[in-house]
Formats: structure tokens, sequence, C-alpha cells
């Protein structure tokens, strides 16, 4: 009987975290809910790097915390470095502007946390 | 499952990506294959040796980096379409990217390659660049030899070895792809006609070509094979392979450039069928006129 192995962990965290059900989970990432049910369970016991993707972006994690290579669950790695790739020709005031509205955005998501708490 | 099955998953999971991208017409363009997956395709002139290309990944962000000294756009678009196949393969971005760094691989099947991971893209690469509901009907109605190779090199944008294998793929006719270096085999493909005959299934590679045949005599000119020139010869069968039938196979040959390999394409017409070798060597040897060792030959004896 196959064991689930340390991605079909993780990929079982993250879905808990977000509050996502297999099927749920497969429609936001466009990919099979037996897929999903099969990483879990071991049956199936690596992903493509497309479907991995396909999930973190579900998910709303990095893939690196899906392969079990980083504790931190945040995509923040990721799309800090996507934000960085773009801006690698931008001007001071592009790169001001983009700043100063990442915090604004930042503070609406702290606002709105607080107040679903 | 056996890893042997493995292949036929990638040409599946190349099938599924052509459906999923409504693919409709060929030549296909694998860099807008890898746009359409938000993978960049970048170019370098400086590369590891013998190597063509690489996926690289960087946290959640996935590109190709290509070696700008492909020797042909078959053999750039083979590479992009190779590095597609690490990412979208089961299991091999953990295998090949084991921290956030890069992986890099031959992106080509020029070498005859043996690790699973990379037989597996090639797999995908040919069948992405080359898939059967395209390719199976141009392969019909070409007469199998070196200039249908050339022909699906051309309507494809592939290399001609890239071709050739999927000639021998998909034909009906008894069609033999091998490619050689300093006349010692590197890879042999079959078509299917000769899936039944039991001698195609041992281990070639390292074999020598016959010595006075085209490929052999090709291959004694390094200028030639680096020029590109053909040959073209008749001889039998046998002369090849150790257990094939006499049959008579038709021998054309392909320098390769300045690689130094020479493709070659041998077509048998006249294959006789596994069975009807069974039979005619039972006669033979019930007859007692044969050869003793041609009357073992049906006994497999090594």
């Amino acid at each position: 009987m196959p064991q689930p192995t340390p991605f079909g962990k993780r990929l079982r965290q993250a879905r808990d975290l977000r509050g996502l059900s297999q099927s749920e989970l497969a429609e936001k990432a466009k990919l099979p809910a037996v897929m999903i049910s099969h990483f879990e369970t071991g049956v199936r016991a690596n992903a493509s790097a497309d479907s991995l993707v396909k999930l973190a972006n579900a998910l709303k994690v990095s893939v690196d915390f899906l392969l079990g290579r980083s504790s931190d669950p945040s995509p923040r790695g990721g799309a800090a470095e996507a934000v960085f790739r773009k801006l690698e020709n931008a001007s001071g005031d592009t790169i001001d502007a983009v700043l100063a509205i990442a915090q604004t955005l930042a503070e609406k998501d702290k606002k709105k946390r607080e107040e679903a708490e | 499952m056996s890893r042997a099955a493995y292949p036929l998953l990638a040409r599946k999971r190349a099938n599924r990506l052509i459906d999923e991208l409504a693919i409709t017409s060929f030549p296909v363009d694998p860099e807008a294959v890898a746009g359409a997956k938000g993978i960049s395709v970048e170019t370098h002139t400086k590369f590891p040796q013998g190597r063509y290309g690489a996926l690289v990944r960087q946290g959640d962000l996935f590109r190709i980096v290509v070696w700008a000294g492909c020797p042909t756009l078959g053999h750039r678009r083979f590479t992009i379409a190779h590095e597609l196949g690490h990412y979208h393969l089961d299991g091999h971005v953990e295998a090949l990217l084991a921290s956030s760094s890069t992986a890099v691989s031959n992106g080509s099947n020029y070498t005859g390659r043996k690790d699973p991971l990379e037989v597996e893209a090639d797999a995908f690469a040919s069948e992405l660049l080359m898939t059967e509901r395209f390719a199976r009907p141009v392969i019909k109605s070409l007469t199998a030899g070196l200039t249908a190779v050339r022909e699906i090199a051309n309507q494809f944008v592939v290399s001609f070895s890239a071709a050739a294998i999927r000639l021998a793929m998909l034909t009906d006719e008894p069609v033999i792809v091998l490619l050689s270096m300093n006349r010692s085999m590197e890879w042999v493909t079959f078509s299917p006609a000769f899936r039944e005959h039991d001698w195609t299934r041992r281990r070639m590679r390292g074999e020598w070509v016959p010595p006075d045949g085209a490929t052999h005599a090709l291959a004694s000119s390094p200028k030639r094979v680096v020029a590109g020139e053909e040959a073209s010869d008749r001889n039998l069968l046998s002369e090849w392979f150790e257990g094939a039938p006499a049959t008579e196979a038709f021998e054309e040959a392909l320098g390769l450039g300045p690689y130094g390999r020479v493709l070659t394409v041998l077509t048998c017409p006249a294959l006789p069928s596994a069975e009807e070798i069974a039979v005619e060597e039972q006669e033979r040897a019930e007859s007692g006129t044969g050869d003793w060792r041609d009357a073992l030959r049906g006994y497999s004896l090594g």
C-alpha cells in the first residue's frame, strides 16, 4: 500500500491551510481531482514542474514549500523574485512608485485580516 | 510500472499538451509553447561543452536556456522541446533540480544516452515536434528512405536524426535507422515491421558497421562527413546484424557535419516475416543441406 510522500504531506497541509477540498483545489489548479488524491496518498509519488506551479499558484504557497524544501508556506519568495526581475530595467521613480503601491496593498491586507478576526 | 513504459507516457503527455494548447498545425513552435506556460527562452553563448540546453528554476519561476551554438534550427527547437519535457514530466524537476539551482541536460538525441530522464525528455520532444496525428499522414505519403528523412526534417523543422527516428517509428515499411561515430553504432531504431524479429532485441550500441558498405566508406573520409555528403549501396541485412536474414538491404548514408557522425537508413523491401525465417531454418535443418551453424541459429545459442 502506498504511503504519502513528503510532497503529498505538504500538499495536504497546504490544502488544509487554505480550507479547500480536493475537488475545489483541482478546479482552481485546473488539474484532475483524482490527481490531487493520488499525490496526497502517495499513489503518484512525484509531480511535474507544470503541476507543481499550478498547485503552488492555486494554494498561494511556494514550490519549495510543496517540495519540502522550505518550511515557510508563503509564496513571497517567487513573487518577490518576479517583481524584482520586472524591475531590473526600471527607473528609480518607477521603483519608488511600486514600493509605495506594495506598502498600500500590504496595509490594506493587514486591515482586512484584523477586521476578519 | 516498468521504466521502459515511461517514454510512452512522455509521448502521451506531449499529446495532452498539444490538446491543451489547441495546436492544430505544424511545425509546432516550442518557444510559443514555453511562452504559453510562462517560461522564457534565453540564448547564451557560453555553455558547458557538449550541452545544448538547460531548464533553470529560480523560486517559482522557470526558464529555458539554449546554447547559441546549436548547429541547426532543428537542434535548437529540439533542445527547447526537450527542456519542456523536463518541465512537464512527473518527477523530473525533483530529480534534476536538487536545489533552487540549475538543471543542465544535453537537449539532443545525438549521444545515444541512457539516462531514463533524458530518454523520456527526448520522447516528449519528439512527440511535441512530430506528434503522431501530424507526422503519420506525412510519413504514409512518403517512400521510406533518406529522401523521406530530409522531407520530414524540412516539414517539421527537426534534425535529420530526429526525423529518421520518427520515420522508423511510424512507417509501415521495413526500415532501420542508425547513427554511427567512427564506424561504431551509437543507436539503432527498427520500424514496427521488425517487431517479431527476435534478433533486433540485442543491444547493438558499439557494434561495427560492415566494412564494405556506404556508411563505412563515408566514415572513412571525415571531410565528406563534415561536408554532409551522401553515399548509397546495396548489401545483405545479415552483413549488418548477426542473426538477421540474408535479405537485400538498400543502404543510404548521410554525413552529419562537424560532429563526425553518420546517419544510415536501411530499407529492406523483401524482409521475410519471423515465421518465414523460422520455417526456412527448420527445413534447412531437416534436409541437412545447410551449413550446421545456420541450422543452429534458430535456437538462439547466444
